[in-house]
């Protein structure tokens, strides 16, 4: 039990430090919760469109078009500059922007067309730009028919009824229900946020728990501790259980935190057990990795670098930010050697769970892959300090 | 007598703690100047108050006869300090790192090669030129740390316990040097722990506690103020009690112990202390197998002064 | 005096060579692994549009609308399978073009696929159209609800329209012709004229992530910056305390000393944007003011070390978890980990988004992608001298100190 005290006196020189990267780590954590929190509708979820009108032509018929956009979606105004347009699109105010051009209404008139030039602009999301294409073409296709019903060319006394008409058979309904309760949508969330506390746990702990370590394995003090009667043996399972009393310690306030997010009523679902039991084998599986990179390592100075290097490149590769189907194949297949890819997939299982029959065989593998990739770790890590104590003897 | 340091009603304070209390002091030109005290007793906080280095509430520092302040540039050029922790570039070799802090006193490139050859030979780390500190040991590190500090020839040089946990060989190469440096015409101050190098180097010295100076002077001048007179040890059996007592009643006698066959008098100051006790015994006809006598030293009498206990608190 | 505290300050950094591995090893293996995770976002096939699985239920529907409703499935979609072991619905022929994969099927079997999620919603015809889908964030077809909305509005769109042409038939309003069907028809069927520009938007969007990486490693040298304060600083090091001592001052020797670290850092980075070139990661054709603003932005981030390393009085461990973790706040902060998080901040905190310096040199690249105006670059560079500015002037009043109350 010496080391394992020993370890804590130890880190408390640097417990201001710690506190530092907990204070960063956490708020990085909260905007994260909130940037995903879920909206309080019961009903099924769809991107609003958000459009933006540039009318150059101010035509009744421009006009009665851009009315009808305004019915069917939330209108943006703008500032018609490169950089306003670029901005808005680019920050997701806007997802589709169009520019009505001089003589349109003329065209849309126009008895030997049957379309008129609009131009748009889409945002990075095709499916809003196809969304908001659709309600384009809707519009401008109805009106081409109310054209042929008056044989090619609107009356221009019946311009106007006709506008109303287009607008009224436009003025559709189509109910939207969501297949699962509010909740299943927060239930993804958690899903999600469990997903970033892997990052936060990978550098929460390769910063904190390297510079206590290294200072423990410094080697005129081991030379000391290996003449004293403590048994090596007896001495690495006190650092180790140190260490995992450390990382069990910040992984719950990691957890305590998403729930008071989310909702403690979360916890009640019988999914939510699954993502704490894959997040709790992940965590030790990550304390075991970086045992490991931190007795080779030695030296405090690398430590800093190290965790952000090695927290970074995990969960940039492991679908923790950019979902797994764009990461590239052989990327994918060099993760799956960390425990953090298959934490994410287990993640995405347990959350798509089906609600009758629920299978949770892959789960299970996943969190004994991950014990298993711990146990491996500790054994490499386990040989390394073996060696090391020899050439220090 | 030129004063190359003077110092006039000197006050720090650390918050509540008075480290410097109303210090004076002067330091004569091209003499070694010593200053002792145990832990705590502010030398460090003195001299770094002398440079300039830490604000002082009270006092006057002056150096080369003008005060000393912190941009006082011309002053810090003919100055140099050896710290008692070693400071130098783990990252550059004996010679850069020489090189580099002579470098930061003088420009011109051909006098300081000069200069840094001279003080490579001068500590004696020829051979050590491409090493770097790592591989040093700490007798050489002490002396790298010393070159550094001395390079440009500086007219007054602080020497913070340079010698603390040196092997014997590199400390006489480091005391060797230092009164070579005096004779060449530096002013030197120095703090030190050993007495026998104060013994060694110094021309006059200060004891210094709890922020103030006790005593100043030479070095016999010091010892001269001890209550304690010289001390004398006879190897002899089987004293009998009478003797014993007769010998303490000796004018010259302060005290004594017997035991295991020694007999140990503390003589009175400024007395023919093993003059009498050998007419004693050879009056009375007693063997003695060994007699032996030992004059106070300094660090009696810093002991005397400061108070037996090490204190290392502060 | 400066020259030779310079020369010696950048021997001293090439020779330690831990330091230096880990100088140049982070932000390579960074941009390596992170092009390695996003490249796949640059292929223009993963923006490409995906069919929407749909169980379709006619349970309910008349018979009208069941015609109608075929007709606009042949239109719009491809009859599918589901797929093998509870997989996603197959289509039976060749999906391009098509928006929908459709099966029909009973409720309780659309209930099942969907629960299984082999298909994205559940279609039911009747008077109304009702969707029923998941709420559930699935990053691949969580917008797939706006398309399929929109879809089947436009069915109930062209369902009403006819319907009033047919009252107006009926009322004698019109008096339709014989070929007034193919007419209808062929006006149903007409290209709309809607031309749909792409300057790049896309790749420009996805490179995003690109340039605020880039901007997170020109702020990265403020982890080693936050610690060099203490060679200058007397009462930090006792190098720091010999050097005081000389003939020079101090903030002349600060800035001697700060040279080869800017040089290093700026060097590196222009290897990382060419790195990056080599990879394959553009970033249009302005070479020159992107080497600029990346400069900018790496002064930005030593001198913001520096200015954390002289005024904040904190253990070295503790200026280390600052210079680690507020350059990784400021990326995540500008969307590199999340793009999301980039427009939670500019709504939330508008003002925290325009300094932080990240966010800052983010903007730069990208204005400098997108725009053929070089307006909005000047405009960030102006903001990020400022705050260089501000930068170096916080670290001269950290230095300005000429002694100290202890050692």
């Amino acid at each position: 039990m010496r080391a394992f005290k020993l370890y804590f006196k130890v880190m408390r020189s640097s417990i201001a430090a710690i506190l530092t990267y907990l204070g960063i780590f956490v708020v990085i954590f909260n905007f994260i919760i909130q940037a995903q929190l879920p909206s309080e509708k019961e009903d099924l979820n769809i991107q609003e469109h958000k459009i933006a009108v540039f009318d150059a032509d101010q035509s009744t018929v421009s006009k009665a078009f851009t009315a009808y956009l305004a019915e069917h979606a939330e209108i943006v105004e703008l500032e018609d500059t490169e950089i306003a347009v670029n901005d808005a699109l680019f920050d997701g105010d806007v997802y589709y922007v169009i520019r009505i051009p001089q003589g349109f209404g003329a065209q849309m008139l126009d008895p030997e067309r049957n379309n008129a030039e609009l131009n748009a602009r889409g945002s990075i999301y095709v499916h809003l730009s196809i969304a908001s294409a659709q309600l384009v073409e809707s519009y401008n296709r109805t009106f081409q028919v109310y054209k042929q019903v008056f044989g090619g060319s609107i009356p221009e006394g019946q311009l106007e009824e006709t506008l109303d008409s287009i607008r009224t058979d436009l003025q559709v309904e189509v109910s939207t229900r969501a297949f699962q309760s509010g909740d299943a949508s927060k239930l993804g969330l958690l899903g999600l946020s469990f997903n970033y506390t892997f990052y936060i746990i990978i550098a929460l702990l390769s910063a904190v728990i390297g510079g206590t370590l290294i200072s423990m394995e410094n080697q005129a003090v081991k030379r000391r501790d290996l003449v004293s009667g403590i048994p090596e043996r007896q001495r690495t399972f006190g650092i180790f259980l140190a260490t995992l009393l450390f990382s069990v310690v910040l992984w719950i306030l990691l957890i305590v935190i998403l729930y008071s997010w989310l909702g403690f009523d979360l916890l009640n679902d019988n999914r939510s057990p699954w993502l704490i039991g894959v997040s709790f084998v992940h965590m030790v599986a990550i304390l075991a990795i970086v045992n490991f990179f931190i007795t080779l390592l030695r030296n405090k100075g690398s430590v800093s670098f190290f965790s952000t290097v090695f927290s970074l490149a995990l969960s940039f590769t492991s679908g923790v930010f950019v979902p797994l189907e764009f990461i590239q194949t052989p990327v994918r297949k060099l993760a799956s050697f960390t425990p953090t890819v298959w934490a994410v997939k287990a993640n995405e299982t347990i959350v798509n769970m089906p609600e009758q029959a629920p299978d949770y065989f892959f789960v299970w593998q996943a969190m004994g892959i991950m014990f298993l990739m711990a146990a491996a770790f500790l054994c490499l890590t386990l040989v390394v300090r073996r060696s090391r104590q020899r050439s220090v003897a | 007598m030129q004063i190359e340091v003077r110092v006039q009603d000197l006050v720090k304070r650390y918050k509540d703690l008075v480290a410097i209390d109303h210090l004076d002091l002067e330091i004569q030109k091209g003499e070694i100047y010593g200053l002792l005290g145990p832990n705590g007793s502010g030398k460090t906080t003195l001299i770094n108050c002398i440079l300039s280095l830490l604000r002082y509430e009270k006092g006057e520092v002056e150096i080369f006869g003008e005060p000393m302040k912190p941009d006082a540039y011309h002053l810090k050029q003919n100055i140099g300090v050896v710290s008692q922790e070693p400071a130098v570039y783990d990252e550059l070799s004996v010679y850069e790192n020489i090189d580099y802090f002579c470098g930061l006193y003088v420009s011109d490139k051909a006098v300081r090669k000069k200069l840094v050859e001279e003080v490579i030979e001068f500590v004696q780390l020829g051979e050590f030129r491409k090493f770097r500190p790592k591989k040093l040991s700490g007798g050489l590190l002490r002396r790298l740390n010393l070159a550094c500090g001395i390079a440009h020839k500086p007219r007054l040089i602080f020497l913070d316990e340079p010698t603390v946990a040196v092997d014997p060989q590199s400390r006489n190469r480091i005391l060797e040097g230092i009164r070579q440096l005096r004779d060449e015409g530096s002013t030197i101050v120095y703090t030190t722990h050993y007495m026998e190098e104060v013994e060694f180097l110094c021309d006059r010295l200060s004891i210094m506690d709890r922020g103030k100076i006790l005593i100043t002077g030479t070095s016999d001048e010091i010892k001269a103020i001890s209550r304690s007179g010289e001390t004398v040890r006879v190897e002899t059996f089987d004293l009998e009690e009478t003797h014993l007592k007769a010998l303490e009643a000796l004018p010259s006698v302060e005290s004594l112990e017997y035991g295991q066959a020694e007999l140990v008098l503390k003589m009175k100051p400024k007395t023919s202390g093993l003059l009498d006790i050998l007419n004693y015994f050879e009056h009375h006809d007693i063997p003695m197998t060994k007699i032996s006598s030992k004059q106070p030293t300094l660090n009696d009498v810093f002991l005397e002064i400061t108070g037996k206990e090490l204190r290392d608190d502060v | 005096m400066f020259k030779h505290i310079t020369k010696y300050k950048t021997l001293a950094l090439v020779k330690d060579q831990a330091s230096l591995f880990w100088t140049l090893f982070f932000p390579i293996v960074l941009v390596t692994v992170f092009y390695l995770a996003m490249s796949g976002l640059l292929s223009s096939d993963m923006y490409q549009f995906d069919p929407i699985a749909v169980a379709v239920v006619t349970e309910d529907a008349k018979q009208e609308d069941l015609e109608a409703f075929e007709t606009f499935l042949d239109y719009v979609g491809v009859p599918g399978t589901p797929g093998e072991d509870d997989g996603p619905l197959q289509a039976d022929a060749d999906p391009e073009d098509a928006y929908i994969i459709y099966t029909k099927v009973d409720p309780d079997e659309a209930r099942a696929l969907l629960d299984k999620n082999q298909i994205y919603a559940c279609v039911e015809v009747g008077e109304t159209m009702t969707m029923t889908a998941k709420n559930a964030r699935n990053s691949s077809n969580w917008r797939n609800g706006s398309v399929l909305h929109a879809l089947l509005e436009r069915y109930a769109q062209v369902k009403n329209t006819m319907s009033s042409i047919g009252k107006m038939a009926m009322t004698g309003a019109i008096r339709p012709d014989p070929d007034f069907g193919d007419k209808i028809r062929q006006a149903f069927e007409s290209d709309a004229g809607l031309q749909e520009e792409d300057r790049g938007t896309k790749q420009g969007d996805v490179l995003i992530y690109f340039f605020a990486l880039l901007g997170y490693l020109t702020i990265f040298p403020m982890s080693t910056t936050v610690l060099s304060v203490a060679e200058i600083e007397a009462n930090q090091s006792p190098r720091a305390a010999r050097s005081w001592l000389a003939p020079y001052p101090k903030w002349k020797r600060f800035f001697a000393e700060i040279l080869p670290v800017v040089v290093l850092y700026s060097i590196l980075n222009v290897i990382i944007y060419y790195y990056l070139g080599a990879l394959g990661v553009g970033f249009g054709s302005q070479t020159g003011y992107i080497l600029i603003l990346l400069l900018l932005g790496t002064l930005t981030g030593i001198f913001m070390g520096t200015a954390v390393g002289s005024l904040f009085k904190g253990t070295p461990g503790i200026k280390t978890a600052l210079g680690i973790g507020l350059p990784l706040a400021m990326g995540f902060f500008s969307g590199m980990m999340a793009a999301e998080i980039r427009k939670m901040i500019k709504d939330s905190v508008p003002f925290l988004h325009k300094i932080n310096p990240v966010a800052l040199v983010t903007e730069g690249l990208y204005s400098l992608y997108n725009y053929s105006t070089l307006d909005r670059y000047f405009e960030i560079v102006i903001r990020l001298s400022i705050f260089l500015v501000i930068a170096i002037v916080l670290t001269i009043i950290g230095l300005r100190r000429s002694n100290y109350e202890s050692l």
